[in-house]
């Protein structure tokens, strides 16, 4: 039997090439300190329950969003109903922004720091990173609409919109890092760096857009004289978006670490598989 | 560190004066790309003129990343095992790769903007705004070499391609080439407002990027 | 109701779900592949 374990990544149909996976003690000879990280984190997922209540209660805050959003609140002032994506884009672009890229941000410096060096960093990391980029994604989209129904435009070159694009391209180029190949800790520290790049990147491109933007175009159209006076049922609304988003994020990236975990014991086993049909045969040579 | 950097960088700039390649290769290109930028936006000579700073810099920027290429490849041959076994201190391999990178780049730069001036009419004002130009356009270039090498040197100790370079090198490489064109603006004949800042700009980021590489770098190219 | 809300909503909630969705299918898939959920239960529990 052949084994192709990179052609296999990805592809169902290819799983079933090599049906003794679970039959195979999961070892290298030598046991490396990555392999014991791995397998107490596996263990420790094993017995993780908190992951399906956070999301239920992800899942009802999100309903509760949508009704009183929908149907409930009042349309918002100056806005009229379009100003319903209040409750869905502010919370979305604090789930991008700071939660997600300061998770990123804070555990690829614990990676890097030598005292807290654990891969369980890098797996957060790069797990809140993709679901970041989607609410990032879900950010410009659902400000686009808005943007659309306000201004007239999908798409304005306001220094807060420039920087949301390229910090969406800077989670992209983060994400293919992470893809490329590598032992597990060379691969922390490479995707470490380019978070910690990226970090320092934003508030960079945030200054330099800003003075771009206020010494060359006077008004900005994302500071318009609305004087929104959030209160009663529409804080409420806003407030509860806010923890939806919250949950639902730490629930996906909670499932997304243990993708993670899974991805890299199959290829453990994969990589064990490998040796022994290597040693098998030259012991039929012999 | 300061020993090895010197050595790196003698070294690189001695590789360029043989082979010839930044001068005759990309030289060339960087002059088709403006003649095509030309083509592009037509015959109108405000236009062109109004448009010169940025295409100057996008070219730049072009040019920036081949040169980055370029100065890894060089490397490629003995890759990070080589470098570590030969004992060269990462920080100072970074560090003068990124100076003779930025040196040549810079080089090509000013051809490149004296040519612009010429083909799209923009024409030069006063002396100050030129010099001002100059100086921003070294810490930019400055700053787009220490953060390519960096990006290049984490090529060099895995098998990232070279199309994954640019999609990490153009966001970081973006307020750069926004300030540099606001500081080329009053040389080619635009308003002088802020260079000052823009200036200060630049600098922020070459120290940035240089320090963040010359720290990282270190850990780039360890064993794991 | 206007067609941009509705549009941003269903944009946002569709594709977070079928994000959700297809990590927890990959999942399973892998728990499969690995002999199930089972195989991950410590021995010296």
């Amino acid at each position: 039997m052949t084994l192709e374990v990179n052609a296999t990544k990805g592809n169902s149909e290819s799983y079933d090439q090599i049906p003794n996976v679970a039959h195979v003690e999961p070892r290298l000879p030598g046991v490396s300190q990555e392999d014991g990280e791995l397998d107490s984190a596996l263990r420790a997922s094993y017995h993780c329950r908190w992951r399906t209540i956070v999301g239920v209660l992800g899942l009802l805050t999100t309903l509760l969003t949508l009704v009183l959003g929908l149907f409930v609140t009042p349309p918002v002032q100056v806005l009229g109903n379009t100003g319903r994506l209040l409750y869905v884009h502010p919370a979305l672009a604090w789930g991008a922004l700071y939660l997600a890229f300061g998770t990123t941000t804070v555990a690829s410096l614990l990676w890097l720091w030598k005292r807290t060096r654990s891969l369980f960093w890098d797996r957060v990391a790069g797990a809140s990173a993709e679901v970041g980029a989607l609410f990032l994604a879900l950010t410009l989209i659902t400000g686009s609409i808005w943007g659309r129904t306000t201004w007239g435009v999908w798409w304005t070159w306001d220094a807060r919109l420039t920087l949301t694009a390229v910090l969406l391209v800077l989670y992209l180029g983060y994400m293919a890092v992470r893809s490329v190949g590598g032992s597990p800790s060379a691969k922390a520290t490479r995707n470490s760096i380019t978070a910690l790049i990226a970090a320092v990147d934003v508030p960079i491109v945030h200054f330099s857009v800003d003075w771009w933007n206020t010494l060359h175009q006077k008004a900005s159209v994302l500071t318009p004289n609305l004087n929104l006076r959030v209160h009663g049922i529409i804080a409420v609304t806003m407030g509860i978006s806010f923890v939806a988003v919250t949950l639902i994020w730490v629930y996906l990236v909670r499932l997304r670490y243990e993708n993670m975990l899974l991805e890299q014991a199959k290829e453990r086993a994969y990589i064990s598989i490998s040796i022994q049909e290597r040693l098998k045969e030259s012991e039929d040579v012999k | 560190m300061l020993k090895s950097s010197w050595i790196v960088f003698k070294k690189d700039v001695k590789i360029e004066m043989k082979s010839r390649v930044l001068a005759f290769q990309v030289l060339p290109l960087a002059g088709a790309v403006l003649i095509i930028f030309g083509f592009a936006l037509g015959p109108d000579n405000q236009v062109l003129s109004r448009a010169a700073p940025g295409l100057v810099w996008i070219t730049i920027l072009l040019v920036s990343l081949l040169a980055v290429t370029r100065s890894i490849a060089i490397e490629d041959e003995i890759g990070a095992d080589g470098i570590r076994l030969f004992g060269i201190d990462p920080g100072g391999l970074y560090l003068g790769k990124t100076m003779a990178a930025t040196i040549q780049v810079f080089l090509i730069g000013v051809v490149i903007i004296f040519s612009s001036a010429a083909i799209f009419n923009s024409g030069f004002s006063d002396i100050l705004s030129i010099l001002a130009m100059v100086l921003g356009g070294f810490l930019a270039v400055g700053a787009l070499c220490s953060a390519g090498i960096l990006f290049g040197m984490m090529s060099l100790a895995s098998n990232v391609r070279e199309t994954l370079l640019p999609l990490l090198f153009l966001p970081v490489a973006a307020p750069v080439v926004l300030a540099a064109t606001k500081v080329s603006v009053p040389a080619l004949g635009g308003s002088k407002a802020s260079i000052l800042e823009w200036l200060g700009v630049l600098a922020v980021l070459f120290i940035a990027y240089l320090s963040v590489g010359t720290v990282v770098s270190e850990s780039l190219l360890e064993e794991n | 109701m206007n067609s941009y809300v509705v549009a941003g909503y269903s944009v946002a909630v569709v594709s977070t779900a079928i994000y959700g969705a297809s990590l927890y299918l990959k999942k399973m898939r892998l728990l499969k592949l690995m002999g199930g959920k089972d195989k991950l239960k410590p021995e010296n529990d």
